[in-house]
């Protein structure tokens, strides 16, 4: 009993907490429909990233393509 | 165009805008941005922005290319639909392929579809590039512009030049240019550092 609940938290710990080490980027929606507009708008959207991880989370690059 | 947040701290919040100009496109438009970041699991993401363009008049291509392939005459159809729900007029106002093109506006459904069929002259052997401009009583697109681009002229095929007696080697593309690039070779002793590795069978890689 006692050595299953020292695996569970020797596992929690390991792979749990593993998870969030380092930078780590959660973006809310990767994908942005405007549906129908009219041709000669300007179309700005802003996607929110979160950085879920301990470590602070570096944007090096945003190119379109 | 791109705006964002190069840093982001634990737990914190940043945003990544793009921005997207719309002028010039009709119908579905698909722009994607690749974001590269340091966390080692995610380092590319793309993000992606959809929409679909409305235009007063669609115009099914505003670039026509013909080709003449030998005697073969060449000819393109371009569409022209209105897209708002009012009668649409079209009227030819500048044309400048006049001896080395034809074109004709056929009615498909009166005010609303037409045609343009573009058709090449016999006898015009050259290369050209021309504008159709059309006027509308759209104020909403006062003009449709069709840029024209024709080849007809032969293709010059070069003779052989005379042999000068000295045969200049011409580097091996394909399988051949692979195999010139390394030989193999026996290799008599291996330096493993152990011993009795000694084999006839192995071979040594050389880059040449």
């Amino acid at each position: 009993m006692i050595m299953g609940l020292f695996f569970v938290a020797l596992w929690g710990d390991t792979v749990l907490g593993q998870d969030n080490k380092g930078p780590r980027i959660s973006v809310e929606g990767r994908e942005f429909d405007f549906k129908e507009v009219e041709e000669g708008t300007v179309l700005e959207h802003t996607f929110k990233i979160l950085n879920i991880g301990d470590e602070p989370l570096k944007i090096i690059s945003v190119r379109p393509g | 165009m791109a705006n964002f947040d190069p840093a982001v701290p634990p737990g914190g919040e940043g945003k990544i805008t793009l921005k997207i100009k719309t002028k010039g496109y009709q119908g579905n438009l698909r722009k994607s941005a690749r974001i590269k970041t340091n966390d080692p699991e995610k380092r590319n993401i793309i993000l992606v922005i959809k929409a679909t363009v409305k235009v007063p008049i669609y115009v099914s291509s505003k670039y026509v290319h013909l080709y003449g392939k030998g005697d073969k005459g060449a000819h393109k159809t371009i569409k022209i639909l209105a897209e708002l729900d009012k009668p649409l007029n079209l009227s030819v106002t500048d044309f400048t392929l006049k001896n080395k093109l034809k074109y004709a506006i056929e009615t498909v459904q009166k005010e609303k579809e037409y045609r343009v069929r573009f058709t090449s002259i016999s006898g015009v052997k050259e290369n050209f590039r021309g504008i159709l401009k059309l006027k509308t009583n759209y104020p909403e697109k006062p003009e449709i512009s069709i840029v024209i681009n024709g080849r007809f002229k032969p293709a010059k095929i070069p003779s052989r030049p005379p042999s000068s007696g000295i045969k200049k080697e011409t580097p091996v593309r394909g399988a051949n240019a692979v195999k010139r690039l390394f030989t193999f070779l026996p290799v008599t002793s291996v330096s493993t550092g152990k011993k009795g590795l000694k084999s006839p069978r192995q071979w040594k890689f050389v880059l040449s």
